[in-house]
């Protein structure tokens, strides 16, 4: 309506599991451009090919891991965040003491959680963007 | 009358001079060098005759002979010398003997190691150091007093007894690591090393070290013996090298039940977090019921997956409650041949099979054979997304049969061989990591193992050995025969398992792999 025109927020989502993907897609989908990756390979080479504005990520994945990728990922792009998953508690603590940045999540998780807090993350991000 | 008197004043007269003479000689002949007396030989007799008249005619002669044989004195003085010097070269031997004694008893007590020197016969102890009255708490006295075996913890005394004798049968240096039970009760672990000390026994029974008869309170060796021998057993103290592997092991427990735990919490984790989440999308509502069919369905193959996990973890954990019989192993490789080559990743894949004839022969649960091969051909086929080709082979020897499949894969990375038989570790994306463990678990309950041999790039061959007889190898099968009626084991062990057992979880069939390709 004559206002800044803001384009839709850019997820990647980088799982292993199908159906991971899928259900996060199910409830991402209306309100985020989303792009998937099967494997930390796949993902940083998405990351690094097209702008993203968050990821969201499994730990655990053939090739490189989550906690891996974040790594890598946060030299190249450090204004990016970051979401971390896991099912196992001490994977996710590890990576906390790793990176202060990382916001993490356990399967399984409430899906309205992690729309919050994809939402909480987006919108800090948007206000430094200005 | 007086031709009468004449024989007896000269043979006193003779005598006399005979001993003056033979005196005057042997102080001469005494007061020169030995070896110039040596030459000498001289004689000298002196008789005395005494005539004795009687009446009406009769003489009696009497006759005292006095001699010297000089040679022979000399001889004496000789041998006496002889002996003085023997006496002096025996103090100073003894004096000698006991200084090294002491040098000998220094050195053996210094010594860091506890050193105990056993009859080899009667096992019986017969000397010890300072450090073996230290590491058993028996004094020197106590110790002499008893077999080598009173030192030694229980349940180690079969062992000590097989190094002993094999250390006597073969003269070879034997080691073991044994336990020393102390005095006060506490366990030592010691590292023993055995050998064989040969003495040669001398008719006056030396050639011991000096002061074993003194010393020891034993009885001693038969002296029947020619030669003495002695086992000298050296036992080092390995407390703390113990105590660092124990607390390694522990750490390494903790370690892989961190890995099972972590394996559990992701393979439980995932499907049940997708789960959750389709579960919530559909109490949201407002799906199409397509998206609801899909989501039910999803939540059905998700719970599937965690029930296959279980069935894997029984399988990991649970004694084989099914019948052992022979079986044609040739004829297993086939039915597994013929289960996994049907599937579509297999297509590209050659297959050759190099069997022994007659066919091997084994005493196995051959559904739990056919398990293990079909995991060992789906890891190779995995190994070969590009196609390559996969050799099966089958042989013996007097001892085992061996079974390799052989593929021309990627190979597996130096770093990830050490992990290969951990629970839960896999490089397959949608790998449990269960499938190698679950393997090598199996092949140990018969005896065998699995070996495996990769070259990057190459490919990977992994060998199922199984023991042709367990009998044979000296393993104790009753542990492995369980009949299907005697349970009592699991109720033991796996308190929960046979709640478990009721749920349809167990056995795989050929339908569970068929129904995968």
């Amino acid at each position: 309506m004559g206002e800044y025109m803001k384009r839709r927020s850019r997820i990647l989502v980088a799982d292993d599991q199908y159906h991971m993907r899928r259900v996060l897609g199910i409830i991402l989908e209306n309100e985020y451009d989303l792009i998937f990756a099967e494997n930390g390979r796949e993902a940083l080479e998405k990351i690094r090919a097209q702008e993203v504005d968050l990821v969201l990520t499994d730990f655990r994945m053939p090739y490189i891991n989550g906690l891996e990728l974040i790594r890598l990922i946060q030299e190249e792009k450090p204004e990016l965040s970051f979401v971390l998953m896991s099912a196992y508690w001490n994977d996710l603590l590890r990576a906390k003491n790793h990176t202060g940045v990382v916001y993490v999540v356990r399967k399984p998780f409430q899906l309205t959680a992690v729309v919050r807090m994809i939402q909480k993350l987006l919108k800090q991000k948007s206000i430094e963007d200005y | 009358m007086k031709k009468r008197m004449l024989y007896p004043m000269l043979g006193t007269a003779l005598g006399a001079g005979a001993i003056i003479g033979s005196m005057l000689m042997r102080y001469f002949t005494t007061n020169l060098h030995p070896s110039v007396s040596h030459f000498m030989t001289y004689e000298v007799v002196a008789h005395f005759y005494f005539y004795v008249y009687m009446g009406g005619g009769t003489t009696v002669v009497l006759m005292f002979s006095g001699f010297f044989i000089g040679k022979l004195q000399d001889g004496l003085i000789d041998k006496n010398r002889q002996l003085d010097l023997a006496n002096q070269d025996l103090n100073e031997l003894l004096h000698l003997h006991a200084e090294s004694e002491g040098k000998y008893r220094q050195a053996i007590d210094q010594a860091s190691d506890a050193i105990l020197f056993v009859e080899i016969e009667t096992a019986q102890i017969l000397d010890a150091n300072a450090k073996a009255t230290e590491l058993t708490g028996y004094s020197h006295v106590q110790l002499c007093q008893r077999k080598i075996w009173d030192l030694y913890l229980q349940e180690d005394i079969e062992k000590a007894q097989r190094l002993f004798n094999r250390t006597k049968a073969t003269g070879e240096i034997g080691r073991e690591d044994l336990r020393f039970i102390h005095q006060d009760g506490k366990q030592i672990d010691i590292e023993v090393s055995a050998n064989i000390i040969s003495y040669n026994k001398n008719p006056a029974g030396g050639g011991k070290p000096f002061g074993w008869e003194d010393r020891s309170h034993a009885p001693h060796a038969n002296p029947a013996h020619s030669a003495y021998k002695v086992i000298q057993q050296i036992c080092r103290d390995v407390r703390e090298r113990k105590f660092l592997e124990r607390q390694l092991r522990h750490a390494d427990k903790l370690a892989s039940i961190g890995r099972f735990a972590s394996g559990i919490a992701h393979e439980v984790g995932n499907p049940l977090g997708s789960i959750s989440a389709y579960a919530q999308i559909l109490l949201m509502g407002g799906e199409s019921e397509t998206e609801r069919r899909e989501y039910l369905q999803a939540i059905n193959s998700e719970s599937k997956r965690i029930g296959e996990l279980l069935k894997h973890l029984l399988d990991f954990s649970r004694p084989t409650a099914d019948n052992i019989e022979w079986v044609d192993v040739n004829c297993v490789i086939d039915q597994a041949l013929k289960l996994v080559s049907a599937q579509e990743r297999f297509k590209t894949i050659q297959l050759t099979k190099q069997l022994d004839t007659p066919s091997p022969q084994v005493r196995i649960v051959s559904d739990q054979l056919k398990q293990v091969l079909i995991n060992l051909f789906l890891n190779a086929a995995d190994a070969m997304p590009d196609g390559g080709r996969l050799t099966v082979k089958s042989d013996t020897d007097s001892q085992f049969v061996f079974i390799s499949v052989t593929d021309t894969g990627t190979g597996i990375k130096p770093e990830d061989r050490e992990r290969l038989f951990d629970p839960f570790f896999t490089t397959k994306p949608e790998g449990i990591g269960l499938g190698l463990v679950i393997s090598a678990r199996l092949v140990e309950k018969y005896g065998g193992v699995i070996e495996v041999h990769s070259d990057e790039e190459v490919g990977s061959t992994f060998t199922v050995l199984l023991p042709l007889s367990l009998e044979a190898l000296g393993i104790d099968a009753s542990h492995i025969e369980i009949k299907p009626e005697d349970q009592s084991i699991w109720s033991i062990e796996y308190p929960n398992v046979r709640n478990l057992k009721a749920l349809p979880l167990s056995g795989s069939t050929e339908g569970d792999y068929e129904n995968n390709s």
